[in-house]
Parts: C-alpha cells; structure tokens; sequence
C-alpha cells in the first residue's frame, strides 16, 4: 500500500467518521511531513486531491480546513468510497484464498449481523479496563 | 600437540604464494646440505673437485636462499598470531594459548635448526675463529633470535600499505643477514640472541598470564598509563591545520624523533661508515612512503575547498615539503654530527649531504606519483631509485671515492626528481579518485 | 522556473575500458528529493562521484550549479555536501575537532542546527574518532555535510549502520531540506522505503543504464499489478508485462507503462476488466529485476 494512499484514505475516514469535525485546522504540509517522515511533495499532493474532492478547504494564509458543508454527515456515496480501501483488500485477500464472491459476501452478511451491537459493548469493555 | 602441528603447517601453506615459497625454501636447503656434504666446497682449499664454478656458488648460496625463503614462507605467522592472541576464541579453545607460543616458536626453530645444520657443514670448510663444536649451538641461537626479531619487523611492515610495505619488506631481506656475521665472531653471547630470548619471554608471559596480568596492574597502571597517554600530544583542530589534519602531516617532529631513534641505533651497530651511509640513504626514502597516500587523502581537500587539480597539488606539495623538512633536518644533522664522530673523510661527509637530500626529495615526489594506486610502474620506480640510492652511498663510502662519478650519481637522481615532480603534476592535474583507492573491491563497487 | 542544479548529458564512464555507465542523462531541479536504486554494482556510486566531480566522464558532461563537476569551482563547491559510503574522518581527532576542522572549510555555518543533532544524535564531542562506533561515525560523517547548508545533499549509502532511531532523525532532517523547496537532495541507498518516504524523484539504474526516471508519481502510476479473472488458460502473453503469476482461476501480473489502452488491451486478451492494485517501491523495484 503506498504511503500517499494511505495518507489520503487515513484522511478521509477520518473526516467521514467525523473524528475531524468541519472548520478542525489541518496540521501544515511541512509538519505532517515531518510527522511520517515523508515528502512534503507527497502531503501537498495528498491535501490538493482532498481539496478538488471538496473534502478539505484552502483558506489563504491560513491551514487548511476539513469543508464546512460537511456539517451533518458527508454525503452516502462519500461514506461509501471511503470503504474502497479495506474492501479492496477483502477482495485481493478472497481471491488469494481461491473463495467466491457468493460465499464471501454471505460471510460478511452474517457477521454484519452478529456485529449490530458490537462498538458499543467494545467501549463499555474498554471503560472497564482502565 | 595436534594444533601445535596444524598451526605449523598453516604458516607455512596459508597461501599457493607460501606453499611454493616453503617448498622452495626447503628444497634450497636440502640442496645445499647435499652440496656440502658430497661436494664441499674446495676452491678455498686445493681445488680437488671437477666442478664448475657456478655450480658450486650456487650450492654454497642454496642454504641462505633457503633461509630467506623459508623466513618469507612463513611470513603469515605473526599476522595469524597476532589475530588469534588477540581474538577472543583463543579464551575458549582449550591450550590454545600455549599451543600458539609453542608453535611460533617451534617455527623459528625449525628454520633455524635447518640453517645451523647447513652451517655446521660450511664453517667447517671456511676458517672461522669458534671452536668447530660450538657452530651449531652458536648458529642455531643467532639464527632463531634474528628470524624472531624479523618477524617483529614483519608484524610492524605487514600493517602498512602500498610503497611502505615495499621499502619494508626490502629492508627485511637485506635486514635478515646483518646479524649473520655475528656467528663467525668468537665472543660470548651475541646481542641478538639476548634481544631475541628476551622478546620471546615478554611474548609468552603476555600471551599466557596478559589477562591476569591486566586484572592485577590493570586498576594501579591503568590510571598513570591512561593519563600519560593523554599527556602525549595528538592532532588537534587549530586554524591553519586545515590541509594538514585530513592529509596527516600535523606532527612533522614525532616522525623526526623517530627517525633519530634508528639512527643513532645503527650507528652504534654498524660502526662501518659506509653502511651507516647506505642506512641514511634508505631511510630518507621514507618520505615516499609518507607521500604515496596524499591523493586519497586529497578528496575531502578538493570538495571543500575553492581549488583546481593544479592548485591542490601545488598546496599538498607545500604542505609535505614542510612536513619533510623535519625529518630530513634531523637526518642531516644526525648525519653530519655521527658521521663526523665515526670518522667519515670530509669529501665524503659533502657528497653525502646532498645524497640525503635528494633521496628524500626523490621519494617525496615519487609518492606524489602514486595516484592510482601502487601499480608495477610506480615499483618498478622505487627499487630503481633505490637502487641508484645504494649505488651512490657505495660509490660515496668508496675509500678514495671518485669524484665525477658521485657527482654524475648525484646529478641522475636530481634528474630523476625533477622528472618525478613532472609527472607527479600532471597525474594531479587529471586526478581521479575514484581510481585512487587501492583494491578491486572499492573499485568495482557501487 | 529555476535552472536545474545539476544537469547531466550522455555521461558513460568506463574504467580500463569496462564501461561502468552508459549514456546517462538527467537532471536534479531545485526541491528534488531523489532516490538512487539500483542493485550493488549498478553504477550508483560512479554516478554520484562523477556529479561530485571526483573523475572525469569517458564521455558526455555533466555540470553542477552550470559549472563543468571535474572542475568545479569553489563557490560551487561551497554549496555542495557529501556524505561518502565510507566516512573520511580523520582518525586521530576528536569529533569536536573534526567539526571545527570542516568548519572552517565553509563562510556560513549553521551552529544550531549542529548543535541540535548533536544533543539529539549523542555525538560526544570529546571522543576519538578512531574509538567511535560505525554508528556514530556515520552519524558524525552525515553532520559534517548538514553543517554548511548545502543547496545540493548527495548521500552515498548513508544509513546502513545507523540504528533505527538515527534513521528516523536522518530522514527528519531530509524532510525538512526538502520542505525548504530550493535545496535538493540525491539519495542512494538499499533502504527502499526510505526512500519510498523521500524521494518525489526516482533513478533507477540496472546494469550501467538509468533503467528508469523520473517523477516517483509517474512511476506509481506506470507500475501496476492487475489481478485478472481468467475461465480458460491465457491465449496469449500479457502485454508489458513484468512479472506473472498464473493461478487456476485468476492472474497477477506487474505490467509497466499502464494507460487506458493498455487496459483495453489487456480486457480483451482476457475477456475481464482487470482490477488494479497500487504497488510500493520496493514491489516495483523488485519486478524490475525479475
């Protein structure tokens, strides 16, 4: 998985799932460079792909910003994309293993099902721990 | 005793190089005790024998041939025990510490052995002033101290490179007969052989109680000795060493104080004027040695500095000309000073001055030469330069020297310095160092 | 757009008439990171050296800062750091002589930035050089380079023996060169994904020849692996194709030079629309030796 990809997916499920909330400032280009230790070339490409994609926003002079329009929730077909990623690497994986698309998708329906409740006991257990 | 053995017989065939040496060495030896024993060698007596003249030169030479090439065969020995005395799987590996001494020893005293049995055969034919039973006994000691001895050089000549080693291992081959004559002298025990039990003791004691040894006096010496080696002096950043520091010539004085050293050694072993004189002249061939590696050492000068090509050999030649002058002052003064107290002729005392000189100079520039690496040619250069250095001290010690032919000697090796800072200039002029290191491997890296 | 600090025009060099290069053309523009790859023996060191101006090219020219690199002169040479694969330190000295000796080789000298890696490297200033770790040599060697601010970095191999803490402020202070935008930096090493994390710019040199270069972006998007579906054996080879791996039902296959084409090509050799996978630079390095 190269590392603008992974910069650039990590991003938007970060904005998706609203960890990043609207108008929350970026760190700057040199900085997240500095963070990963990667390119300040490669960030800069990263940051301009999100903003033609309306994920971020430029303001000048200042950092950049996760777009304002995205107040409530990002639109179906944005949350959506932004699963490519691991499904991608599902399908790379059921491939390796020789698995059909049928059987597969019948396994991720009944742990879909199984999974219904599940974020919320994973904290309640996570509380308890600390 | 199985790894004193196997340790024997690795010194002498670690290499194909060794092998043949150690082959031809005791071939040579075998020859020469046949020589002598079948064939003694009469011309010095009545001339009995139908035999060539050179046949029976050659018979007579084949021992000391063999000696040579055997010592030389076995001239991985002390690299070997210096890697093992001082590797940590000899702690490990039971007795072999004292197989290691033992081996080493048993080497010497093998080639010793073998050349005193050819010496008993041939001193019994040449007049000499011991007692036929003490030959044997006599050889066998100064043989096995001066093989010890010069396996000490080796060790010290085996750490350099390039044109040092060359000048060494000449040194060695010449070196390795000069206590020789030792043997036919009627005193008591001979120096070397004192210098020689001497050092083979110190060896065995740091070899087989150095750990011990060091745990004892390590924690009361360590401290005195520790602060005595900061007390000597080290390079250290000034301004204006800034192209002596990376080509290291900061301390022109030490290499002058340790020239003086073997100087005034040899002068008080060779009381002959004329092989003190041809001393001198070899050792101002050191500075060649010095030279030989500033083209590698140049590189850092080059990338940060302003220079051309032209310019940085025109500062390095500066630089080693100061650098030079010191041990060459000192040679000279040691030299006028010695000399005069050994009774060199004033005729002599002037040719040899300017001999000194131009030794010193010649190499200093033949080492400039050296820019891709020590190769044939640049060899070649130096044992002819050497060569014409010998020739010269020779003609010099000469007891009624002659005049025009020193001053023709002197004015070849003039020329021959010009001609080597002539292409010592131009080799800085078109200076590669990617072709500077030494060795195939750097070369074909990357 | 500024003139390119390094240019390079059909260098080839040959040493005792075993070429070593061929025909090597490029460019090192300012704000490029580049990354050298190549296997041992590749020619990366003859490159480097022959931009450093350590030896004359058998043919072609290459110049630094518009001046001809076997003569370049010492303005130039001021804005220029090395770091060699084998340090040149000098022995006998202390690390804080060594400093101050190269120190004053240069007009400028950025002593905070020194002063930094030293506290965060733990250079210890009084030691002998000669008593230093291979670590801390090439720590110390690395420095050395830093000190002046130079416009053009070129590193020969210099993280080998670093340990991986020193790695990381190596690569920091690599990021931030290149954050600066006017200097630029030429790195070769083994470590691909260091320089999968630097480089914007890749040369990938095979056998003497600049195999590959270019912007490390192209290359991404050139490189690919397709998984394709396939019902009956494959008819034909797959086009561009660098390495493939058939299995009963599917193939991979790395191909280079991918575009919309080469994807119809391949769609209808296969009669499946192949799916693609980016690949890390290691991946692709790899398939380029296969």
């Amino acid at each position: 998985m190269p590392l603008h990809r992974q910069l650039y997916e990590q991003i938007r499920r970060m904005v998706a799932s609203g960890q990043l909330a609207p108008g929350t400032a970026l760190p700057s280009i040199r900085e997240l460079a500095l963070t990963h230790t990667i390119n300040p070339m490669t960030v800069s490409k990263v940051y301009a792909r999100l903003e033609t994609e309306g994920v971020l926003e430029r303001n000048r002079g200042k950092p950049m910003t996760v777009a304002a329009q995205r107040r409530a929730q990002a639109p179906y077909s944005v949350r959506l994309a932004s699963l490519d990623l691991p499904l991608e690497n599902l399908v790379l994986a059921a491939r390796q293993l020789e698995l059909d698309a049928d059987a597969v998708i019948e396994a991720l329906r009944e742990k879909w099902e199984k999974s219904d409740a599940a974020p919320i006991r994973g904290r309640a257990r996570a509380d308890k721990g600390v | 005793m199985r790894a004193v053995l196997r340790l024997i017989w690795t010194y002498f065939t670690a290499t194909p190089l060794t092998r043949g040496l150690a082959a031809l060495g005791f071939l040579c030896m075998a020859c020469g005790m046949v020589g002598y024993l079948y064939y003694p060698p009469w011309t010095l007596g009545n001339g009995m024998r139908n035999m060539a003249l050179w046949l029976q030169a050659v018979l007579t030479l084949a021992p000391w041939l063999g000696l040579v090439l055997l010592f030389f065969a076995s001239s991985l020995l002390p690299a070997i025990v210096e890697r093992l005395a001082l590797g940590r799987t000899i702690l490990v590996l039971p007795g072999a510490r004292v197989a290691l001494l033992v081996s080493a020893v048993a080497t010497a005293a093998l080639i010793a052995t073998l050349t005193a049995l050819t010496g008993v055969f041939a001193l019994y034919y040449y007049p000499t002033a011991i007692k036929p039973e003490n030959v044997f006994g006599r050889t066998l000691l100064v043989v096995f101290s001066d093989i010890s001895v010069m396996y000490v050089a080796l060790w010290i000549v085996g750490k350099t490179r390039g044109i040092w080693l060359l000048i060494g291992s000449l040194l060695i081959a010449l070196g390795i007969f000069t206590p020789l004559g030792v043997i036919g002298r009627p005193s008591g025990v001979p120096a070397v052989a004192w210098v020689g039990i001497a050092g083979w003791l110190a060896f065995a004691l740091l070899l087989l109680f150095g750990s011990r040894v060091k745990q004892t006096f390590g924690r009361s010496l360590g401290g005195p000795v520790r602060r005595a080696r900061r007390a000597l002096p080290r390079p250290a950043y000034a301004s204006g060493a800034e192209i002596d520091l990376p080509l290291g010539t900061t301390q022109p004085w030490l290499v002058a104080l340790g020239q003086a050293l073997p100087i005034v050694a040899a002068a008080l072993l060779f009381r002959q004027p004329i092989v003190w004189l041809l001393f001198l002249a070899l050792l101002s061939a050191v500075a060649g040695a010095i030279t030989s590696t500033a083209a590698a050492r140049s590189r850092v000068l080059w990338l940060r500095h302003g220079w051309t090509r032209a310019e940085l050999f025109r500062r390095v030649e500066t630089a080693y000309w100061r650098y030079n002058g010191y041990p060459l002052g000192v040679l000279l003064l040691l030299y006028v000073a010695i000399g005069s107290y050994l009774g060199i002729s004033t005729p002599q005392l002037a040719f040899g001055v300017p001999l000194l000189a131009l030794g010193s100079v010649a190499s200093l520039y033949l080492g400039l030469t050296i820019t891709r690496g020590l190769t044939w040619f640049e060899a070649a250069l130096g044992i002819a330069t050497m060569g014409l250095l010998i020739l010269t001290a020779v003609t010099i010690g000469d007891k009624a020297p002659s005049r025009a032919t020193v001053i023709e000697l002197e004015l070849a090796l003039l020329a021959l310095t010009v001609t080597y800072r002539t292409l010592a200039s131009a080799r800085w002029n078109a200076l590669d160092w990617m072709a500077c290191r030494n060795g195939p491997a750097t070369r074909t890296a990357g | 757009m500024q003139h390119p600090y390094v240019v390079a025009r059909e260098l080839t060099k040959a040493f005792d008439a075993k070429p070593v290069l061929h025909d090597v053309s490029f460019e090192v523009r300012p704000g490029d990171v580049i990354g050298v790859l190549g296997k041992n023996g590749a020619g990366k060191t003859t490159l480097l050296e022959l931009v450093l101006g350590f030896t004359p090219a058998s043919r072609g020219r290459v110049e630094v800062f518009g001046h001809e690199s076997y003569r370049l002169p010492g303005a130039a040479k001021a804005r220029v750091g090395f770091v060699p694969q084998q340090d040149e330190l000098v022995n006998q000295l202390t690390a804080g002589d060594q400093l101050k000796l190269i120190r004053s080789f240069y007009a400028t000298w950025d002593d905070a930035l020194v002063a930094r890696l030293i506290d965060v490297w733990d250079i210890e200033l009084g030691e002998r050089v000669k008593n230093m770790s291979v670590g801390q040599r090439q720590k110390l060697s690395i420095l050395l380079a830093l000190g002046h601010r130079p416009d053009l970095l070129i590193l020969d191999e210099p993280v080998a023996s670093l340990d991986p803490l020193a790695r990381r402020h190596f690569l920091e202070q690599i990021v931030e060169i290149a954050a600066d935008g006017n200097r630029s930096v030429v790195l070769s090493s083994h470590i691909v994904s260091d320089i999968e994390r630097l480089a914007n710019r890749i040369w990938i040199l095979k056998d003497g020849r600049l195999h590959w270069q270019g912007d490390f972006d192209d290359l991404r998007d050139s490189v690919v692996r397709v998984h394709l579906r396939i019902a009956q054996p494959l008819r034909a080879q797959i086009p561009n194709a660098l390495t493939v791996d058939l299995g009963r039902s599917h193939a991979t296959a790395v191909v280079h030079g991918w575009s919309a084409e080469l994807e119809a090509e391949i769609a209808e050799l296969t009669g499946t629309t192949p799916e693609v996978e980016g690949l890390t630079l290691e991946d692709i390095f790899l398939a380029m030796h296969r």
